[in-house]
Order: C-alpha cells, then sequence, then structure tokens
C-alpha cells in the first residue's frame, strides 16, 4: 500500500497547509526551496510555533540538532519524512 | 550492598524517602516534606567508591524571620561539609568527596537549620514543631571526569580563522541579560533559547536546571504586562522568575492567548535547553550574578547532572585592578571558563556592547574547546 511516506509531494502538500495556517496566509504561495528570507514574518518566535505545529500535525519531536538544521521548507518535508520512516521501523 | 548513586523524592505523589528519613522531618505533603526543628537527618545505604560525588538538593529556604536568614548546615557521617544561606527559594548542589561516604554501612547525612524556624503551615496542622526548609528532592551521584585543575589563563591565537558565525553558533545563553544574544544577533545567527532574551537570577537558574524547568508551561504561572496601555509585553514566571521580551506589542494581540502561547512557548524552548544539556550540545553562557567561585561552580555542577561533560563560560568584567585580562579567558576546571569584558553595556542600552570583546572570548573559548574535545 502506497503510504504518504512514500510521496514526498502529497507531503509537502499537507507542510505547506501547515505553513499557510501558522502564517494565517489561506494563499500563500510555497516553493520547497524557500527559506525564511523569502517568507514575511518568519522571525524565530514563528519558526517555534511553525515546529510545534508541525510536531503536533505530525506527531513526531524534532531534536534541537533537526531543528537548527532547518532551513527552507524542503528541509521541513526531508526531516519530516525521515523522522516518520524512521518511526514506522 | 552499595549503590552507586540515589536519588530521593520527598513527597507522598511518587516519594520514595520513608525508609531512608530518620528524626526530624514532617508528614509528607503532595511534592515535599519540611524538616522539622533544628535537626534533620537521612541515613543513605552504603555508596560504591567513587572519587568525588555531587549532591544536589531540591529545597526551598523559609523566609528571613526579621534580619535573621535561614542557614541550612549539611553533615555528612559526622563531618561538615557545607553551609548555605539563602532569602528564599534555591536549590543546593555541592561536591561531596568519595572519602566522607561509606561503602560498607549506612551513610548518615544531617541537615541543621540553624535559625528559627517559620510558623507551621496549614497543611501541617497537628505538627508542635515549628517547620522549615521544605524538600522536594534529593540526589547523590559520582562525579565522571572531575579534576580539579589550578585556574590558568587560556592561550589565543588557537587554531585557525573560523566565521564568526560559526563560533556564535556553538554558545547558548543562561540568561541575565541579552548581551550573548545580541552578540550573536551580530554574528548573523539566530539561535532559539529559553534564556536568550531572559533574566533570570542565580537562584531562580539553579531551581529551574534542578526541577528541569518542570511545569514551565503551566500559564497559571505566566503573566505579560506592559509598562504602558498598547506598549511592549513583558513576560514574567512566577515559579522560575523569568522576565523576558516577548517582541509582542499589547496593542496588537489578544493577551489572553498570546499568554496561552507564551507558555506553550517556554514548554518547547525548556525542552531544547533540556537536549542541549544532555547532548553537551552547546557551550553555556552566563554573565553577572554568580559573585563566588563557589556558587559559579554549583551551577556548573548542576549543568554536569545533565552531562558529566556540560561546559559553562561565565563573563563577567574585568577588576579595575586587572584591566589586563579584558578579552582573556581563564579556565577554572574541566569545562569551566571565566571571561573578561572591558565593561558590559549600559543598562538603558544594550545593543552598546562591547562586541569585539565577547567575539575575542567565545573564540577563544571556541579553539580550546576544540582542541580539548
Amino acid at each position: 500500500m502506497e503510504t504518504l511516506m512514500d510521496r514526498p509531494s502529497e507531503l509537502f502538500d499537507e507542510v505547506a497547509e501547515v505553513v499557510r495556517e501558522v502564517f494565517a496566509q489561506d494563499d500563500m504561495i510555497l516553493a520547497p526551496e524557500m527559506t525564511a528570507d523569502d517568507i514575511l514574518g518568519w522571525d524565530s518566535f514563528k519558526h517555534i510555533e511553525l515546529i510545534m505545529a508541525v510536531e503536533a500535525k505530525f506527531m513526531i519531536k524534532l531534536s534541537t540538532r533537526e531543528i537548527d538544521r532547518l532551513n527552507s521548507i524542503q528541509d521541513l518535508v526531508s526531516t519530516i519524512r525521515s523522522k516518520r520512516l524512521r518511526n514506522s521501523l | 550492598m552499595a549503590v552507586n548513586k540515589i536519588s530521593l523524592k520527598f513527597g507522598w505523589l511518587g516519594g520514595n524517602c520513608s525508609d531512608y528519613i530518620q528524626s526530624g522531618w514532617s508528614k509528607a505533603e503532595q511534592v515535599l516534606r519540611r524538616s522539622q526543628g533544628n535537626v534533620s537527618a537521612i541515613a543513605l545505604p552504603p555508596i560504591g567508591a567513587s572519587k568525588w560525588y555531587l549532591l544536589t538538593c531540591d529545597v526551598t529556604f523559609p523566609k528571613p524571620l526579621g534580619s535573621e536568614r535561614p542557614e541550612l548546615g549539611i553533615s555528612i557521617n559526622g563531618i561538615e561539609i557545607d553551609r548555605f544561606s539563602s532569602g528564599s527559594g534555591t536549590s543546593v548542589a555541592i561536591i561531596v568527596p568519595g572519602a566522607a561516604l561509606s561503602a560498607e554501612s549506612t551513610n548518615l547525612i544531617v541537615f541543621r537549620n540553624y535559625i528559627a524556624c517559620e510558623p507551621t503551615p496549614a497543611t501541617c496542622q497537628g505538627s508542635d514543631e515549628n517547620l522549615g526548609f521544605a524538600w522536594q528532592s534529593l540526589a547523590l551521584s559520582p562525579i565522571v571526569n572531575s579534576e580539579f585543575v589550578k585556574p590558568g589563563l587560556l592561550p589565543e591565537q588557537l587554531g585557525e580563522d573560523v566565521l564568526a558565525a560559526e563560533i556564535a553558533t556553538a554558545f547558548q545563553s543562561l540568561g541575565q541579560n541579552c548581551e550573548c544574544g545580541l552578540f550573536q544577533r551580530r554574528c548573523d545567527v539566530e539561535p532559539l533559547g529559553l534564556l536568550r532574551w531572559a533574566y533570570i537570577k542565580p537562584p531562580e537558574l539553579l531551581r529551574g536546571l534542578t526541577r528541569r524547568f518542570e511545569g514551565i508551561s503551566d500559564v497559571s504561572a505566566l503573566s505579560l504586562r506592559s509598562d504602558s496601555p498598547g506598549g511592549h509585553l513583558t513576560g514574567y514566571h512566577d515559579v522560575y522568575g523569568l522576565e523576558y521580551h516577548t517582541y509582542l506589542m499589547e496593542s496588537d494581540v489578544d493577551v489572553t492567548r498570546a499568554t496561552q502561547k507564551e507558555s506553550d512557548r517556554l514548554g518547547f524552548l525548556a525542552r531544547m535547553l533540556i537536549e542541549q544539556l544532555e547532548a553537551d550540545e552547546k557551550i553555556f553562557v552566563r554573565s553577572k550574578g554568580f559573585s563566588a567561585m563557589r556558587e559559579l561552580r554549583r551551577l556548573h555542577l548542576a549543568m554536569r547532572v545533565y552531562n558529566p561533560t556540560a561546559r559553562l563560560l561565565y563573563v563577567d568584567e574585568a577588576p579595575s585592578d586587572a584591566r589586563e585580562l579584558i578579552g582573556r579567558v581563564e579556565w577554572l576546571a574541566p569545562g569551566l571558563y571565566k571571561g573578561y569584558l572591558d565593561r558590559f553595556a549600559p543598562e538603558e542600552n544594550a545593543y552598546e556592547f562591547s562586541f569585539d570583546v565577547w567575539l575575542r572570548i567565545c573564540k577563544t573559548v571556541f579553539h580550546f574547546d576544540r582542541s580539548v574535545s
């Protein structure tokens, strides 16, 4: 059976939805390579809010090292994916 | 049989101290037990051989009566180990020589309450004696890698040139003021940190570390207040004494919702801080507030409960008669450093901090730390 973990584009869509919710912008257009510099208002406070929302949505806990390495939306997607893969083993 | 370490909790909720306590204790309350009278004793089982031990106690001092400050004395097997004095609310961490403990017979720890106690609280009706210190937990564990070395200045210019951003990322603030956080900002890094923009007094910092900042996300402990209507909101945490910038304007937010959000954020950041301590990921920085070496060592030891190699850089102003120390770093003990600034930023403008000296100090510690790890 195909799972979310096998379909990165679907996972990206889910992450994008979380980002839009956190920034309260339903029409925000997102791309994997976008970083905090590309999104207005993405400061360290929003960063924490986003990580907490991601942890709640995907039922994972990110380590401080994983959080430190997050620079782009793609980094977030990849981290969630590998975390879920590890959790499923 | 001798045990390697021991950890006691005093309340009836999850408590395990009833087999160990001797005379001088009140009945257990939910999370604590109070010392009763002037002498309270605990009998611990034989403790296995180690050169040094760390004794940590989560204990709240009673309020001073008049000008008398409560004092807590600790002796082990008849040897007086240390004596503490505090206004109210502190945690205690002391080094205990292994030679003071017995690996063959029971170890008797006596806590002496030198000053008259506060009146019996309603929770302990029926006690006919005054009560003293409120005890939540006590732990005795061996110290790993503890060599007590003679302090000395660290060499500068160790290692190759490294970007300021890389250096600044290696550090994490343990509160006091925002200078460390601003130094990192000037280096173009914005690490997340519970205490990066926070003021916290030494006793509360020790308490937080001892309790792993348990309950920090309890919304009832946090209040957001502004100096002027609609102005900047400052966060005040009742339990851990945190005072920090929220970077929120009262006029822009619903304060009740913002308080809930801030409480969640504190919980998240406390989790990060604990992970960083446990993984020994950062060199922690504290400035001001720890005037005596003994107090500084207590902070370092409280950190080393999380990881025996935890590192602490204490930053202070160079004394007026030793200005040659400006920018230099003293090695006080393994993982414990003291850096000397020319000055702290003026209170009214933290942005006017001494960036070049901060960079020099952090660079020295960064390179030295790399060379020894």
